[in-house]
């Protein structure tokens, strides 16, 4: 029996690993190129471009690039054609139904004697940059690459600055200083009483009261820099975990 | 189009053929060297008649429009003043429209035409006229230059006799395709004018001309089409736009006779009164019936639109000056390229707003999704307000509408993809 399960695990561990890589992927991260269209070029050079692109994502993005066949599939089921999405909200459907996180569309353009090919890349807000570059002759690849490459910089670049987790960090931060500075301030009251009086008198109750004034001072400041540390602490965990929700 | 400029048209049909050798075939068109004589005249030979106020105009836009895609081009027109404001530098480089002029340009393109064919190339003319056109009391028809009038024989024995060009395309737009804000004179309703020219000519003549291509504007006599909003005679406007991109319905970067005249149909679907339709003729060259009235792949200095999947509606490109250089009703499905001058400064606009674009280099591709659109200025929507510019182009051409028009048409039709490619 316990080799037995010992198989099984084995299998089930063999057939994880043999599980295609983007279906590993979460829904969020996963990236969906659309097959290309082409205007006044031949079908095949716009699957030539396509394939160069598709190489170039998979460099960049890994296991989370679904592959081709996957989506044409997805797309035989939803129409084949590219976006007709004008705005975010569309275009934020448009990914929601192809069950991506980000969507890639392009057109290769054989114009004007040269090839070109254009490119819109938006994620689950539906936000898009577009980039267009022509297609040199020969090796196409570090072209495309570096096209590929530019349009996810210029999203990352365009992306929105997130209100509540930089809020959330700030107060952290603020907090973490107010404790910094309560904590130091006990430190030095400390180290004057250790010394002396600390500019109280040096004998009688006058001297009592001060003293233990003093001492009640140092003990304040020392709480409030425990207090203000565990706030920052509280705090920066959460803007840390508000940061990661929000990442695209 | 007159009945009378048929002949004009057939003759020279007939005379490119007995002076070309026989043409290669489809397989040669990578090999394409162009020409084009744009001949534009706002006189009337006739005081009966006024001038024309947009010929020139005409003439301009299609100059520029070929010469960006031809080896040679020539443009003869005198250019009055408003158009010489809005293509500053042409005039220096026009001729007058004369028959001097004419043939001199001629013998000189057909030098080089020659030459080509010499090289085993396939040259092309482009052969384009805009203006009045009249006939005689002997019915033979004529068109209008500076100096008198052009007759049939003339243009048999003098333009296309001697023609050197594998392939001819003539573009006529007479003046019966003009003023349509101020038409005038009888108007007559009846049964299609274009069908009744097509019958003919395909009947009588030009089966006999394998390598010549007709693009003909068939209104009646006395109909004149002229739009000031769009500064043109609204056939060409038609045919420009077109020839730019907009009728290419299969996205294979070439526009052919069948989708000239489904687009032209299609701009024009919506305008209720016939009289105030423009009517087109198109017949390709019987030897390549797929012979390219336009082919965008090919090197030239033009830019290039693109107007993605997406955007959609009646939509038309002005530049700087105000210039309409194309305009379409689009399909959302289908993505449309449009070329235009390069290094300049260009308007998209629509009913809804304007969006400011440049096209630099020639090849340049720029992609007009994601543009910033702000509202119209009132100066921009006014002409849009007149009774014809709200009927001209409210029918979406694509696909859809060119399947239907196939089935009129004596051409073939292309072949209309589905799609994209979802081959594993």
């Amino acid at each position: 029996v316990r080799c037995a399960s010992l198989a099984t695990g084995l299998l089930l561990l063999g057939l994880g690993w043999a599980r295609p890589a983007a279906a590993a992927c979460p829904q969020a991260q996963r990236v969906v190129v659309v097959p290309f269209e082409w205007l006044a070029i031949e079908p095949e050079a716009a699957r030539e471009a396509e394939s160069l692109v598709r190489a170039a994502a998979l460099q960049r993005l890994g296991d989370c690039l679904e592959p081709r066949k996957a989506t044409v599939e997805r797309m035989r089921s939803t129409g084949a054609f590219l976006s007709s999405c004008t705005d975010d909200a569309c275009r934020a459907r448009r990914a929601a139904t192809l069950q991506a996180g980000w969507v890639m569309e392009g057109i290769a353009l054989g114009v004007g004697g040269r090839r070109t090919v254009s490119l819109w890349l938006w994620g689950p807000d539906g936000r898009m940059v577009k980039r267009v570059a022509p297609l040199p002759e020969g090796d196409q690849r570090e072209k495309v690459a570096e096209l590929v490459n530019g349009l996810w910089s210029v999203h990352s670049s365009h992306r929105p600055v997130r209100v509540v987790p930089l809020v959330v960090l700030g107060a952290a931060a603020a907090a973490g200083a107010g404790a910094v500075a309560m904590g130091l301030s006990a430190k030095a009251k400390e180290e004057a009483l250790s010394r002396g009086m600390d500019g109280c008198p040096a004998t009688g109750d006058e001297a009592r009261s001060c003293l233990a004034a003093q001492i009640q001072e140092g003990r304040q400041a020392a709480m409030m820099s425990n207090v203000l540390s565990g706030v920052a602490g509280v705090l920066g965990a959460a803007g840390v975990v508000s940061l990661v929700w929000e990442w695209p | 189009m007159y009945p009378w400029l048929l002949p004009v048209v057939l003759a020279a049909a007939a005379a490119a053929t007995v002076a070309s050798a026989a043409p290669p075939g489809p397989s040669a068109l990578s090999r394409r060297d162009t020409f084009a004589v744009v001949v534009g005249n706002n006189e009337s030979l006739d005081r009966k008649r006024p001038a024309l106020q947009y010929a020139d105009d005409d003439a301009a836009g299609y100059f520029r429009l070929l010469e960006a895609q031809t080896e040679e081009a020539a443009l003869l027109a005198v250019l009055d003043k408003q158009t010489q404001q809005r293509h500053p530098g042409l005039a220096a480089r026009a001729r007058p429209p004369t028959r001097a002029e004419l043939l001199s340009v001629l013998r000189r393109l057909n030098e080089s035409m020659r030459r080509v064919k010499d090289a085993g190339g396939t040259p092309v003319l482009y052969l384009v006229y805009a203006g009045h056109g009249q006939r005689d009391a002997g019915g033979e028809g004529s068109i209008t230059l500076l100096d008198g009038v052009f007759r049939r024989s003339d243009l048999f024995d003098q333009v296309l006799g001697p023609s050197q060009a594998s392939y001819v395309h003539l573009i006529v737009d007479a003046c019966d395709s003009y003023f349509f804000v101020h038409s005038r004179g009888a108007l007559p309703v009846g049964p299609s004018y274009a069908a009744a020219v097509g019958d003919h000519l395909g009947a009588r003549e030009l089966s006999r001309f394998p390598q010549v291509g007709v693009v003909l504007s068939t209104t009646k006599e006395q109909e004149s089409h002229e739009w000031s909003a769009i500064q043109s005679g609204v056939f060409s406007h038609q045919v420009r736009s077109a020839l730019a991109g907009a009728a290419d319905v299969n996205g294979d970067g070439v526009v052919e006779y069948s989708e000239l005249a489904a687009f032209v149909a299609a701009a024009n679907q919506g305008v209720a009164d016939v009289r105030a339709r423009v009517e087109l003729f198109a017949r390709a060259p019987a030897l390549d019936r797929a012979a390219p009235l336009s082919d965008l792949r090919r090197p030239s200095r033009l830019g290039f639109l693109l107007l993605p999947p997406g955007l959609s509606g009646r939509m038309w490109v002005e530049d700087a000056r105000g210039v309409r250089m194309a305009e379409l009703n689009k399909e959302p499905e289908r993505a449309v390229v449009l070329a235009l001058r390069a290094e300049a400064t260009y308007y998209l606009r629509s009913a809804a707003g304007e969006a400011r674009t440049a096209v630099g280099q020639g090849g340049e591709v720029v992609d007009a999704s994601g543009l910033s659109w702000s509202p119209l200025p009132l100066a921009a929507r006014g002409p849009i307000q007149d009774a014809y510019g709200e009927r001209m182009f409210t029918v979406p051409f694509g696909p859809r509408f060119y399947r239907g028009f196939a089935a009129s048409m004596t051409e073939p039709p292309v072949a209309i993809r589905e799609g994209l490619d979802l081959s594993p």
